[in-house]
């Protein structure tokens, strides 16, 4: 097999120069260009090792020290062709113990650089030149007992580097080493100058400060950060190495938590703490803004999330001298844990444990929080703001308490009111707008409705309706010559004006046209969209109780009024259907709905016409990470769609089609006056708070993705879809379902499935893909409806059915088997943690029916089968097959009049759990069952339906840990290829021979084929993927990872 | 998770409560020892990393109360069992009686404090700290004195026990490389304390490379099995390393200043012919070749009954249950101090602006 690709968390990042930044993912060392976001190269550094730093010279941009393990070498990167480099990975050394960091210096006496390594034991070693070849490491200084998990070199010339190093028990160790030429031998003389406690916690990060860093905080020569287990963050002052201290194994004392009393008397002085996130902190770096002075403090966390720290001297005379104010705070990792970094000229690259690489902009990220400015003091009369309305890219309408209009200019320095219009009485105290590019519309208590036109700046009436307005809504019908279509709603009246304007022409002529739509009952309007068809206008009308009615304009009853057609009840449940966008289908007789509602989802619904007549069947809807306050949608100018709303405090844009965050902004929450212009990389969001204006322009996306993620947590389950589409499921442990695409050598995800509660057990395809089911604990068993080809989503999700739930129970469906009937009429067998399992029957309407029900004994099922008794002699051959944690399969019979499932035997393989199983038929009814087990072992089973036997030729040591996935990726005539994987990182092809004609297991032969390392931790499943050419194998677990099978590996 | 409800997902932890184990991780010894008759003939023990101490309990109730628990019940079950089908062979055949041993020995070490056990030395030491030997030795024999005796125990220890694990990070290199560190911490002691012929078990991560130090522990030990007890989840990593007949290479000496991170094998137990045997139940065992001398699979045992509780298993809870304390609250972790500040700051869910908590 042939490694094609791999999805793994992001174990190491250095910024080779400006453009290029390095990556180790796994065993493999990618060169990702920055601003194009490309791969540039990708080389496998060790032999089944991954990589966990990289350290770029700081003077020469062109050799890289790699390590990972005791391993390291170094890595050259030449420039090539076309902007391509090519990466040249130097001879591996191997150090006695793990390496924490390198240091490289600068240039020293002897000519070249030194680079030096830190040990777990706190150990010191020197790599060879890396000019020569078969050097080899150096030992200076012997490592001890005590056990790092970080460290950090930093030289402080050519011949001394300071050490900071971190304990697993809350203890940091300062100490430096010089080095000395004896007799032509390089000699290391080192002493320790600080031992202290300095946190209550394992200490996972240290960084040394540069001395210009520490020069801005009361001219000190070096600070220290340190960050922690126990969540907190602290600063000391290590300027003064003239002092000395014992080591911690001369100390005598007792390591570990609880023995903090006795070694204050060589900690360095405390300069500052904070409490950092709510998780553990893996790293910490300084970082200053050359043009302000300021010193801030990066830490990265658990959490998967970045904080921004600046460093502010207290005035107090009590206390610690410097506090650190949170001042930013990004998180562009899914699930958790940021596990590398790198900075370089206010850039941050973060890796996260979901495989992606996301820049930052330093300076973006803490400016970003003064975004916002209240209404100048010059405008300070203006009163409070009740309504805006965008009327350009940078302009708003605002309407004010007092009743008065004013042309709000934002994105300058200051923000510039224009007054447009002084006070109108009908709009004071209450005004509702509604605006497109080029003009706004404004109304008040008194009915009136006035149209403000932008190329003229002018606001004149356009309506008189008598009621108070209770809502706006405006939308461009045609460009040329402009037309635009207004609804108004009014309180306590049954109907809806609408009114096509030409803005462009003289007002008399829009005047007329005027239209009465009939409200249905217990219907109120908050969102509207209009489309014309074959000379009909058709408007779609949301609600607050959720449904969506639908109006056709040329149908009028005898008052001259359109009733609505139709109404399609619970499109967003009963919560408010905040917007409706239009799209055209492939055909004339179909559109496509988008809306979004409170319901925390968004819908595409797809319309068809009958006689003129819309049916509306829903294809698509799905939760998103935020809510459940969805307030709207649009497209960027890529023609992506973004949807935002509210996630508690904040005001959240998401990207569907990259199905990253754009924006968020702190604003307070979802009740408050908003609006949102989104433009390429951002938007424009302003709100009221506090009766101020607020403002935040975003030009630049915070995080750019320079390789997109995956899963934040493992992943337990995969399914590819059977119809060609090779659509991948993936389910994981966060709860998360993602629908993805492996195409020219990349994972694309297209929807992620938020709607389990406990990680997502077992995942299976209809067999023509048109259905996914999935299952996880509280008796969840969800079908998905899976609809093709429609516009900007691609690919639409439903929730079409859920397991009927007791309601108390929180069992876990561990697995299940689904059968098709036909095309939505399903069998299932599920089987349950408690050791039962139960056969439904889901026909395509929404109840299931329970066909039977069987206990095993007391161990847990993990696995489930149908078993495809097509020949109608075998009348009491078994109906299905389940694995358990004993190691036993069992077969089972269905009594139908009893309703009643019954194991008729139990067969023995493994000692203990059976984590996969997989199976084959084989001609005379045969059937292979191959099973993966926790005891190492792989099971080869024979199943013959005569006298229902199980033969197994069991594999002991087919692994050195548990067996979690199988997958078989080609059988034809008596022979079987399998593919397995174990927690053990290994990936083995296996051939199976199998004569039926000899008896018991005599006729089955078993050869390796071959055995690869994956750069997947916790592998959890498998699947056969079709790839553009040939087959392959897709290992999911924490990342994953696709292994082609060649042919010559498959005679 | 509440109480109950992780009483219902966990029999072992409800058991535990019931039968008053300071940790569910007495159960696994006890499996352990039906699978290993583990303390057969030993009454010096080293308990490392016991703290909450759930295994010195188990020590303290087989060694020195003379309970028949783990094996012992399991070999009761097996003479109910056998009384039942040859009823005429139990006149001779007397069910061995709980009897407390003699000159038991039992020192449980920690870097935690743990709360005292009855008749347990515990000492609260670094494992990995020379300093340590000579105290355990004075601690099992307390006429001991490090200046007359060498540090190899003038009275050896029959078995040494590590239930340590590290919190894990979520990087499973790393998680691994920890956990092997604390494996061979723990070795390194007992190289020193451990009498010619001794056991020693301690808890092993199966994952990558998890062959090479099967390897290596096989230098040392005649026999090496990893074993999984019933009670430890087959979604857990995992396992326990069961090392018997302690035989260190001719002209070996352990000692903690110069500990061992690993043992270079020297013989090849390659073989490379596949071999087939057929076992009594009628399955085909393959053994495959093991060519790299540097890796070797240990022979892989669950143990704990079958009847026993599955820990994977969800269970229904018995009529009329009350959901117990733990037998000992959970030790302080180390942002305990962190919970508290926020606290005081606005609640657990407070309104700080701390963390990533809303982003």
């Amino acid at each position: 097999m042939q490694h094609e690709h791999h999805r793994v968390p992001v174990t190491a990042l250095a910024f080779w120069n400006e453009n290029v930044i390095l990556a180790g993912e796994g065993t493999l060392l990618k060169a990702y260009d920055v601003d194009r976001k490309t791969l540039l190269a990708a080389v496998e550094v060790f032999d089944g090792q991954a990589i966990h730093g990289i350290v770029v010279a700081e003077h020469e941009e062109t050799c890289a020290v790699v390590w990972g393990g005791p391993n390291v070498c170094y890595v050259e990167a030449i420039p090539s062709a076309k902007g391509s480099i090519e990466l040249k990975v130097g001879p591996r050394l191997e150090a006695n113990d793990w390496i924490l960091d390198v240091g490289c210096s600068g240039a020293s006496h002897h000519g070249g650089s030194l680079a030096m390594l830190v040990t777990a034991h706190n150990g010191l070693q020197m790599l060879p030149s890396s000019t020569l070849d078969g050097g080899k490491i150096e030992p200076l200084v012997p490592g001890s007992n005590c056990i790092l998990y970080c460290a950090e070199i930093r030289w402080l010339s050519g011949s001394q580097c300071l050490i900071a190093s971190g304990t697993a028990f809350g203890d940091v160790i300062v100490w430096s080493c010089i080095l000395k030429d004896v007799d032509g031998k390089l000699c290391a003389e080192y002493q320790t100058h600080y031992t202290f406690s300095a946190h209550e916690g394992s200490i996972f990060g240290v960084q040394i400060s540069s001395s210009e860093v520490a020069e801005r905080l009361g001219g000190r020569q070096r600070l220290l950060a340190t960050c922690s287990d126990d969540r907190t963050i602290r600063l000391w002052d290590v300027s003064d190495l003239s002092k000395g201290s014992p080591t911690l194994i001369e100390q005598q004392r007792q390591t570990g938590f609880g023995s903090i009393a006795d070694n204050d008397a060589y900690a360095p002085p405390s300069l500052g703490k904070v409490m950092g996130h709510m998780s553990r902190i893996w790293h910490i770096r300084f970082e200053h803004d050359t043009t302000t002075g300021d010193v801030f403090v990066l830490s990265f966390g658990e959490d998967a999330s970045n904080i921004i720290w600046a460093i502010t001297a207290n005035s107090g005379k009590t206390g610690l001298p410097y506090s650190l104010q949170q001042v930013g705070l990004q998180r562009p990792h899914n699930g958790k844990n940021i596990w590398s970094l790198a900075l370089k000229n206010h850039r941050v690259a973060t890796g996260g444990a979901d495989g992606a690489v996301s820049l930052q902009r330093f300076l973006t990220l803490q400016t970003d929080q003064d975004e916002s400015y209240s209404e100048g003091s010059a405008a300070k009369n203006i009163g409070v703001f009740r309504a805006y309305g965008f009327v350009d890219n940078a302009q708003i309408l605002a309407s004010t308490d007092r009743g008065s209009l004013y042309l709000v200019d934002l994105p300058g320095k200051d923000v510039v009111y224009t007054t447009i219009s002084d006070a109108i009485p009908g709009l004071r105290g209450y005004s509702v707008m509604a605006s497109i590019s080029g003009c706004a519309f404004v109304a008040g208590a008194d009915g009136e409705v006035w149209v403000y036109k932008h190329h003229s700046r002018t606001l004149t009436p356009i309506a008189t309706t008598g009621r108070k307005v209770a809502g706006l809504f405006v939308q461009q019908v045609s460009a040329n010559p402009l037309e635009i279509v207004l609804l108004i709603t009014n309180m306590g009246k049954s109907t809806a004006s609408l009114y096509y304007i030409e803005p462009d022409r003289s007002h008399d002529a829009s005047r007329s046209d005027v239209q009465e739509l009939c409200i249905p009952n217990g219907f109120v309007t908050t969102s509207f969209a209009h489309a014309r068809r074959e000379g009909h206008n058709l408007v779609f009308l949301g609600s607050r109780n959720g449904s969506i009615a639908n109006f056709d304009t040329t149908l009028k009853d005898e008052d001259d009024r359109t009733p609505h057609m139709s109404q399609y009840p619970g499109a967003h449940g009963v919560e408010t259907v905040t917007e409706i966008l239009i799209a055209p289908g492939s055909s004339d007789n179909e559109m496509y709905l988008t809306s979004s509602g409170r319901d925390g989802t968004y819908a595409v619904h797809e319309v068809t016409f009958v006689d003129q007549r819309p049916n509306m069947r829903t294809v698509h809807q799905i939760s998103l990470p935020f809510g459940p306050n969805i307030e709207g949608m649009g497209f960027n100018e890529q023609d992506h769609l973004w949807l935002w709303g509210f996630r508690s405090t904040q005001f959240v844009v998401l990207d569907i089609a990259t199905q990253q965050e754009v924006m968020a902004v702190e604003c307070g929450g979802a009740h408050r006056i908003w609006s949102f212009q989104p433009n390429r990389d951002g938007g424009i969001f302003v709100w009221t708070k506090a009766s101020k204006l607020y403002r935040q322009i975003q030009l630049q996306l915070p995080c750019e993705m320079i390789n997109p993620g995956g899963h934040g947590r493992e992943i337990k389950c995969t399914a590819i879809s059977p119809d060609g589409s090779r659509l991948i499921a993936t389910g994981a442990e966060d709860t998360d379902i993602k629908l993805s695409t492996y195409q020219n050598g990349t994972f694309r995800t297209l929807h992620t499935l938020q709607k389990h509660n406990t990680g997502i057990q077992h995942l299976q395809w209809s067999s023509n893909g048109s259905y996914l089911f999935s299952s996880g604990g509280f008796e969840e068993l969800f079908v998905w409806k899976i609809t093709k080809d429609i516009p900007s989503i691609n690919i639409g999700v439903i929730c079409e059915s859920k397991h009927p739930r007791s309601g108390t129970s929180d069992l876990r469906i561990m697995s299940f088997d689904v059968q098709d009937s036909d095309e939505a009429t399903f069998n299932i067998i599920a089987v349950y943690s408690d050791s039962t399992l139960r056969s439904w029957h889901k026909p395509q309407t929404q109840t299931w029916i329970l066909l039977a029900k069987g206990d095993y004994l007391t161990s847990c099922l993990t696995q489930c089968l149908h078993l495809n008794t097509t020949s109608t002699h075998l009348q009491d051959s078994p109906r299905l097959l389940t694995a358990s944690t004993d190691g036993h399969i069992a077969s089972w019979n269905h009594s139908d009049e009893l309703q009643r499932l019954s194991w008729s035997s139990r067969h023995k393989i493994h000692q203990n759990a059976i984590l996969a199983l997989t199976s084959c038929n084989l001609p005379t009814q045969s059937r292979l069952l191959i099973t993966g087990g926790d005891d190492n072992a792989i099971g080869i089973t024979l199943h013959r339906p005569d006298g229902n036997s199980f033969r197994t030729l069991l594999l002991p040591n087919a692994h050195a840990a548990a067996v979690t996935a199988l997958a078989i990726v080609k059988a034809d005539r008596g022979r079987v290829w399998l593919v397995s994987a174990s927690i053990d990182q290994r990936v083995k092809l296996w051939r199976v021979g199998i004569d039926l004609g000899k008896e018991g297991v005599d006729g089955v032969d078993v050869r390796l084929v071959g055995d690869w390392l994956t750069s997947v931790a916790d592998v959890s499943c498998m699947e056969v993927l079709e790839l553009e050419e040939g087959k392959g194998v897709l290992v999911c677990g924490v990342g994953m990872d696709v292994w082609r099978v060649g042919e010559d590996g498959l005679v | 998770m509440g109480k109950s409800s992780k009483d219902k997902r966990d029999a072992y932890y409800r058991l535990a409560k019931e039968q008053g184990w300071r940790a569910r991780s007495a159960f696994k010894l006890l499996q352990l020892d039906e699978e290993f008759n583990l303390f057969e003939g030993v009454t010096r023990v080293v308990d490392l990393c016991a703290a909450p101490g759930s295994w010195s309990q188990v020590l303290s109730r087989i060694l020195i109360k003379g309970e028949r628990i783990g094996r012992a019940t399991w070999e009761d079950k097996r003479y109910a069992e056998l009384l039942k089908i040859q009823p005429q062979d139990s006149a001779h055949e007397q069910p061995p009686r709980p009897e407390p041993r003699k000159d038991v020995k039992i020192v449980a070490i920690d870097l935690q404090p743990m709360s005292p056990l009855e008749g347990i030395t515990c000492l609260k030491a670094d494992i990995t700290h020379p300093s340590t030997i000579p105290l355990l030795l004075r601690a099992l024999d307390p006429s001991y004195s490090a200046e007359t005796s060498s540090i190899e125990a003038s009275h050896p220890v029959d078995l040494v026990i590590s239930d340590g694990a590290p919190d894990v990070t979520g990087l499973h290199d790393l998680d691994i490389y920890v956990q092997s560190q604390l494996l061979w911490a723990a070795l390194n002691l007992a190289l020193c304390v451990l009498k010619l012929g001794g056991r020693f078990v301690a808890k092993i991560f199966r994952g990558k490379d998890v062959d090479i130090l099967y390897a290596q522990l096989k230098c040392v030990f005649a026999r090496v099995e990893v074993a999984k007890p019933r009670s430890s989840r087959a979604s857990s990593v995992e396992a326990f390393i069961v090392c018997t007949d302690f035989r260190p290479p001719e002209g070996f000496k352990a000692s903690l200043d110069n500990p061992l991170q690993q043992i270079k094998p020297t013989t090849s137990s390659a073989d490379s012919e596949q071999t087939r045997t057929v076992r009594d139940d009628g399955i085909t065992e393959l053994h495959l070749p093991q060519t790299d001398p540097n890796r070797w699979i240990a022979p892989f045992l669950a143990c704990g009954d079958l009847s026993a509780f599955d820990a994977d298993a969800s269970h229904k809870l018995p009529e009329g249950h009350v959901s117990l304390d733990p037998v000992q609250p959970p030790t302080a972790p180390p942002y305990r101090r962190a919970l508290e500040e926020r606290k005081k700051m606005g609640g657990a869910y407070g309104k700080t602006k701390l963390g990533g908590g809303g982003g």
